[in-house]
């Protein structure tokens, strides 16, 4: 019964991804430069380690609900390379919530710091430089990355389509996953705990 | 030291101290108003009225009513601990009649200042802030439990509170205490809860919280679990990646 249960909720969540990834052949081109003015500096890796924070644009990507299995089998890598939280759906479900780090660094990042999953890359990292976080009456709001380098140049066409998909996903995300998206906001996964042994 | 300021409406905060048996007993009254079903931590409540109390050898403990003209209108128990740079919220309740009014928040920053000046007497540069532990709204049993955990829930988020992504099950007692007997407390099962960290300022800035530290610290610390525990494992696992 669980199992179908979580089954279910995989099936359609994977549903949804490939809808995502389908529609984003139509959203708009983003305007960054990223290649040209940034230095992967959203995208968790070992080098961001000895950065100051005011260099960082954000040191974690936090993968929606079934997001981990859904790049798992895109790309085949190992669940281990994914930092893994609990996600109680039910006092019986317990699904894991995957993470990218510092402690446990995106595996996808090119020599160049160039994605090299970007056809079906996690939608934490497809929105940013728009950070979504719920407000305090649990509306869905909007920040922006302000250490993007070419914030300036984001198009807002980009922005509407972007906060059109989150609006849409919105009442699926169970409020656990909101929890565990506004805890990143106070972790970086770096350095490990004295006791722990976080993986490099 | 006490701290003495004005909150919403006139409140006040008046510090219960096991010496002053009236204000023991109207925490105890007030306390068993606000949280009917919790009535068997009585005696936690009088223990905590003593500050330092041998059976919570490493947390220096609170017991707060908040009056209002000449009426208490809430109560909190909650602890530094002296071991770590944060605390232990474990109980903020507010009479019915006087909730909906900001009492609520304000209590909160008062308890983080206290716990800043708490740590600060154990030598640290400040506090960083409390663990408190919610019930989760999906474990409620009925229609009007789990609207509560709401609440309770959503009035934490609203004051800060970071929900850390820890399996956490709340003991139904601290190990060894010598006000209550196993006896008391049969019947009684561990909990799963959420445990949300109430920051400081100090503590909202920090970039990368130490969660084997919190889990320590209200485990070992305030628990006094062993550190082999079941629960300290399993609130350990995802950190550990021992699943």
């Amino acid at each position: 019964m669980t199992a179908d249960f979580v089954a279910k909720l995989k099936q359609e969540w994977f549903h949804r991804f490939d809808e995502i990834l389908d529609n984003s052949k139509t959203i708009p081109l983003s305007g960054l430069n990223c290649l040209g003015l940034c230095e992967a500096r959203c995208c968790p890796r070992v080098g961001m380690r000895k950065m100051q924070p005011n260099q960082l644009a954000s040191p974690v990507v936090v993968l929606l609900p079934f997001e981990m299995e859904y790049t798992i089998e895109k790309t085949g890598v190992s669940r281990d390379v994914f930092r893994r939280w609990p996600l109680d759906l039910t006092p019986e479900v317990t699904i894991e919530i995957g993470m990218l780090d510092l402690g446990k660094p995106c595996p996808f990042l090119g020599e160049k710091l160039q994605c090299t999953i970007h056809e079906h890359n996690p939608l934490d990292c497809r929105t940013f430089p728009l950070l979504p976080f719920q407000d305090l009456r649990g509306d869905l709001a909007w920040e922006l990355g302000q250490n993007c380098p070419s914030l300036s140049l984001l198009n807002p066409n980009f922005v509407t389509v972007v906060k059109r998909v989150w609006t849409e996903l919105y009442p699926l995300i169970p409020q656990g996953w909101w929890d565990i998206y506004a805890f990143a906001d106070h972790w970086t996964g770096w350095p490990p705990s004295e006791e722990t042994s976080l993986g490099d | 030291m006490a701290i003495n300021r004005l909150g919403p409406d006139g409140t006040r905060v008046v510090p219960v101290s096991s010496r002053d048996s009236d204000l023991v007993e109207a925490a105890c009254g007030l306390f068993a108003d606000v949280f009917p079903d919790d009535r068997r931590y009585l005696p936690y409540l009088r223990a905590c009225t003593h500050g330092r109390h041998p059976s919570h050898p490493r947390t220096l403990d609170h017991v707060w009513l908040i009056q209002r003209g000449d009426e208490w209108v809430g109560v909190a128990i909650f602890s530094h601990i002296i071991t770590r740079s944060f605390g232990h919220g474990a109980y903020v309740g507010i009479a019915p009649h006087a909730q909906g009014r900001g009492l609520g928040k304000w209590i909160l920053a008062e308890m983080l200042e206290q716990l800043d000046e708490d740590a600060r007497q154990f030598g640290l540069l400040g506090s960083i802030g409390y663990l408190g532990e919610v019930e989760r709204p999906m474990d409620a049993e009925t229609e009007e439990e789990r609207i509560l955990s709401e609440r309770r829930l959503r009035f934490h988020r609203q004051c800060g509170g970071v929900v850390l992504p820890v399996p956490f099950i709340e003991p139904v007692m601290i190990e060894s205490v010598d006000y209550v007997t196993p006896r008391e407390l049969e019947g009684e099962s561990p909990r799963p809860m959420h445990l949300v960290l109430v920051p400081t300022e100090r503590g909202a800035r920090i970039q990368n919280l130490d969660l084997v530290d919190f889990i320590h610290g209200i485990y070992l610390d305030v628990y006094r679990l062993p550190p082999d525990h079941e629960f300290v494992r399993r609130a350990l696992s995802y950190l550990l990646e021992m699943r």
